[in-house]
């Protein structure tokens, strides 16, 4: 099987520049010998200050290097695939040496023991167990949203005004009480709006909309047995009552397809990265979002690159707008593709938004993919389509897109919260360019 | 602000709800609210209040009104350039936040040589930047496109800029008198190299109210395009009131053949040194040996004579190792033009190495070659000097002038000898960016196998790989022979320089 690595992919492995720059440096046959790759992995022995084995899986991109670095993946992985890039001939096809192929077959005994262990795990719980706790937090989420109720009926009452000079221990306080009842979603909605208390002129508007969407939340949980299992489903989700991954994996909405990566977005601070990335089914048309976690330094369990298709089974969280989704399991290489996905108007994208806010009131954001759109120098910037209207832009200068627009209609994705579009991609002469938002 | 935001700020303690309140928000979610209230469980205040504001705020996430605006006729023409592909996108997007500013201008130069431009997703990045060397090597890499975007902030009209950053500034005069010395050198330089005329005439009009080591400057400025015109402004020199000028016109003057000084001159030398072509016997004939000339040389006078001086001929002896004869024997002989000697150079050189003042005869002859730049001789003179027994400055010294002035053909030729010993290994130096190919084959060869004391490693070793490789040629692969950690790590730099160039290399062809 032809090697076929798009050296963009290869940079977005990198846990970060310095490993990036290092890998650079490896990304020539001058240190490296006994190169090769087979169906399942690349490998090849480089020279440093001694001879490290380096292999990678080519499913998945998961790497290991016989090196003392604590990076993952390595200068030594990164170097391997930039070089299977630049000069793929420089890789014959052959028999994976005992080195590798040991290695393989540990991850396939490991993912077979995690797959099993699942299993184990679904059967060893209790169900009469499982429904006493389940019944147990609901009473408490009850009496923590009861309490919550009241809490906010007090601020309304007494006016908000009064509220402006409280310290955020205040906010902290009542956050408290709803982990306390086992309500972490509704916990952090609460400290979210004691931020907002510093949002400028806005803030009464802001806090309002905030305290209006928790009132929702909990007049819907408090009727959540009448509600379709769906939306029921989300409403758990948004007090904080979450499935994990296996289960998602069990029971959720299982799509096969081939997804266009759309966006690849992460964002990072000093704890974690979290990578939103966009996916679009070729075939069925579905939209996911799929959400990785990483510590900083790290790489994510999927490779998901912008511009490229993966064939995959992809199981959707249950919801009445189903957007989140886990990769279950990949059925193929990515590929490359360079061509712009099919988008909408500035109208088509606003209808599907309402339509999306319409099936679940709580949505933040969505995907918009904008078809023959040019970007708009104003303050706020805009996109503006071919019918006249145009959407405003969340932040400034989009001086790249303006680059790659040139002032022709170009495509771009990206997330639509309800006031602003944070453009994360776009298409134009031929190629995608990811786009920072200022 | 909407009634209901001001109800929530003031309290529904202070403001009531009303009857109804139906039109709090004017919206659909009204009448929503208005059914809540009129249904068997009516909620309290407080609660209506919140559900009508959460109810609102998702409408209103739900139904944003699109701005009404056209996307702007302002096109950017289409671009005949061919643009930077992905590969090469990324090494300048590293490079244009880096300091490699070496690496970033040989980018920049082979893109345009190979006629290419600026991907547009860097056209940013490269309207930012600040220094005008880097912004003299971007703009004409902009294209169409970055030319169109340059409009649209004022921080990037650099970019628009009629006058390219190395052009003439057309109030040249009213900036010389208000620029520095080494300004007005430059200046002088720039101008020299376009219109020798003009320059010549600054040059006369200023020289007289510039100190000594300016118009020592300012002659060095006249070197460059040296022709007769300038004969009566260097005459006029040879009266200036430092010595060092005075020489420094004289010799000048030197290299125009048909001035009275240079005729004087060459006169008072060919009275002194002579040579005589040899001949070809019948024996050379037969056996194809050359005919061996022969110079017969006649010291100079002991007692220097002080009009030698207003010829450019100096008394003072500028270093060791030679007697003021042969002093004044050297500079003879540099005054005469080497192709003026009736045998080709190998043959005089031959007869030079023979003769009892050698290392005289070499140096004038060296000398001469670099004045009147006569290219035929440098590669002769070159090997002469690499055979030559005795190790010291002035064999470095000649070496080094000639090694800069060596023709591709020749130091392709001497590739191999070039890395043979530490004497002609320090020359490496010297010879012009970049290398011939197969030069720079045989020094990445010979790399990792040099002694860790030799002086490649370190600054030079960096010097080369970032000027002087041709950027072609693939990376040294790594040698067990590499020990010392020193040097290791030099090696990797050069290595990684050396891939680095090579791949912008391939990008930009």
């Amino acid at each position: 099987m032809a090697l076929n690595i798009e050296r963009a992919s290869v940079e977005a492995l990198a846990p970060d520049a310095a490993a990036m720059n290092a890998a650079q440096k490896l990304a020539r046959p001058g240190p490296w010998r006994a190169l090769g790759h087979s169906a399942a992995a690349i490998w090849g022995e480089c020279q440093g200050s001694a001879i490290y084995q380096t292999r990678v899986a080519r499913n998945d991109w998961a790497a290991k290097c016989s090196c003392p670095s604590r990076k993952f993946p390595c200068k030594h992985a990164l170097g391997l695939l930039l070089l299977a890039a630049a000069s793929p001939e420089g890789f014959p096809e052959a028999s994976e040496p005992a080195w590798v192929g040991e290695w393989l077959n540990d991850r396939s005994a490991t993912q077979a023991r995690k797959a099993a262990r699942a299993k184990t795990a679904d059967k060893a719980v209790d169900p009469v167990a499982q429904a006493a706790r389940a019944q147990k937090r609901h009473a408490n989420i009850t009496a923590g949203i009861d309490q919550l109720d009241a809490w906010m009926h007090d601020l309304v009452r007494h006016g908000l005004a009064r509220v402006q000079s409280e310290s955020p221990s205040f906010w902290d306080a009542q956050a408290r009480r709803m982990v306390d009842a086992q309500a972490p979603g509704l916990a952090s909605r609460i400290r979210q709006l004691g931020a907002m208390m510093f949002g400028g002129d806005a803030w009464a508007s802001h806090v309002l909309d905030g305290l209006g969407e928790l009132a929702l939340i909990t007049h819907a949980y408090r009727r959540i047995d009448a509600l379709e299992p769906a939306l029921a489903a989300d409403v758990r989700r948004l007090v904080g009552v979450t499935l994990d991954q296996s289960e998602v994996r069990a029971h959720g909405d299982l799509v096969e397809d081939d997804w266009h990566v759309l966006t690849d977005r992460v964002e990072e601070d000093e704890r974690m990265q979290t990578q939103r990335a966009w996916l679009r089914g070729r075939k069925s048309g579905r939209s996911a979002l799929v959400l990785q976690f990483a510590m900083p330094g790290a790489s994510f369990e999927q490779l998901l690159i912008a511009g490229s298709v993966v064939p995959a089974r992809l199981a959707f969280w249950p919801s009445a707008a189903p957007q989140r989704a886990l990769v279950a399991e990949r059925l193929g290489e990515p590929v490359p593709s360079v061509a712009p996905p099919a988008g909408v108007d500035v109208a088509g994208a606003l209808d599907g938004h309402a339509e999306f806010v319409a099936r679940l009131p709580w949505v933040g954001r969505s995907l918009l993919v904008l078809q023959d759109v040019v970007p708009v120098r104003e303050e706020p910037e805009l996109l503006a389509d071919a019918s006249g209207l145009a959407l405003p832009l969340r932040g400034s200068p989009h001086d790249v897109l303006f680059a790659l627009s040139g002032g022709h209609p170009i495509t771009v994705a990206g997330e639509w919260n309800g006031r602003t579009l944070s453009p994360y991609s776009a298409w134009a002469d031929g190629g995608i360019t990811r786009l920072e938002v200022p | 602000m909407n009634e209901l935001e001001r109800i929530a700020i003031l309290g529904t303690v202070q403001v009531g709800l009303g009857d109804a309140s139906s039109e709090l928000t004017h919206t659909p979610v009204d009448g929503l609210i208005a059914q809540l209230r009129a249904g068997p469980e009516t909620p309290e205040p407080e609660r209506l209040l919140l559900l009508h504001a959460g109810a609102h705020a998702a409408l209103r996430r739900a139904a944003a009104l699109p701005v009404k605006r056209a996307a702007p006729a302002d096109v950017a023409p289409s671009d005949t350039l061919r643009p930077s592909g992905l590969r090469l996108n990324g090494m300048l997007a590293a490079l244009l936040d880096w300091n490699e500013h070496e690496l970033l201008a040989e980018a920049l130069q082979r893109m345009a040589r190979a006629g290419m431009r600026l991907a547009p997703m860097l056209l940013p990045s490269a309207l930012e930047q600040r220094l005008p060397a880097r912004r003299a090597l971007l703009r004409p890499l902009l294209g169409a496109r970055g030319l169109w975007l340059a409009k649209q902030r004022a921080a990037w009209a650099w970019a628009l800029a009629a006058e390219a950053a190395d052009a003439l500034p057309a109030d040249l005069e009213q900036r010389w008198s208000e620029q520095s010395a080494a300004d007005r050198r430059a200046l002088l330089l720039q101008l020299r190299e376009r219109d020798p005329a003009r320059a010549r005439e600054l040059i006369a009009a200023h020289i007289a109210g510039e100190n000594a080591e300016q118009r020592l400057a300012w002659l060095e400025v006249m070197a460059h395009h040296l022709g007769p015109e300038d004969e009566p402004l260097l005459a006029g020199l040879r009266s200036d009131r430092s010595a060092g000028v005075r020489v420094a016109a004289a010799r000048l003057q030197w290299r125009l053949p048909d001035s009275a000084l240079a005729r004087r001159v060459q006169a008072r030398a060919a009275a002194l040194v002579q040579y005589e072509p040899g001949r070809r016997g019948l024996l050379r004939t037969l056996t194809g040996a050359q005919a061996v000339g022969r110079f017969q040389v006649q010291l100079p006078p002991e007692r220097y004579d002080p009009d030698w001086a207003n010829d450019g001929v100096v008394e003072v002896i500028p270093r060791q190792g030679i007697g003021q004869r042969q002093w004044l024997l050297l500079q003879l002989v540099s005054v005469m033009p080497p192709d003026r000697w009736p045998d080709a150079p190998e043959q005089v050189l031959a007869a030079a190495q023979t003769h009892e003042h050698a290392g005289v005869l070499l140096d004038g002859l060296t000398s001469a070659a670099v004045r009147f730049e006569s290219r035929a001789w440098f590669a002769p003179l070159w090997d002469c000097w690499r055979q030559w027994g005795t190790a010291s400055w002035l064999t470095d010294n000649a070496l080094a002038q000639l090694t800069r002035r060596l023709e591709p053909d020749a130091i392709t030729a001497r590739a191999g000898v070039m890395l043979q010993d530490e004497k002609a290994r320090a020359m490496l130096i010297h010879v012009p960016s970049p290398w011939p190919l197969a030069l720079g084959r045989e020094f990445v060869a010979h790399m990792p196998r040099l002694p860790a004391h030799g002086s490649l490693f370190g600054v030079a070793a960096r010097a080369i790989a970032l000027e002087s490789l041709p950027a072609e040629l693939p990376g040294p692969s790594t040698s067990d022979d590499v020990q010392a950690r020193s040097y290791a790590r030099a090696l990797d730099q050069f290595q990684s320089i050396v891939s680095l160039r090579r791949d912008i290399a391939q990008e930009t062809v």
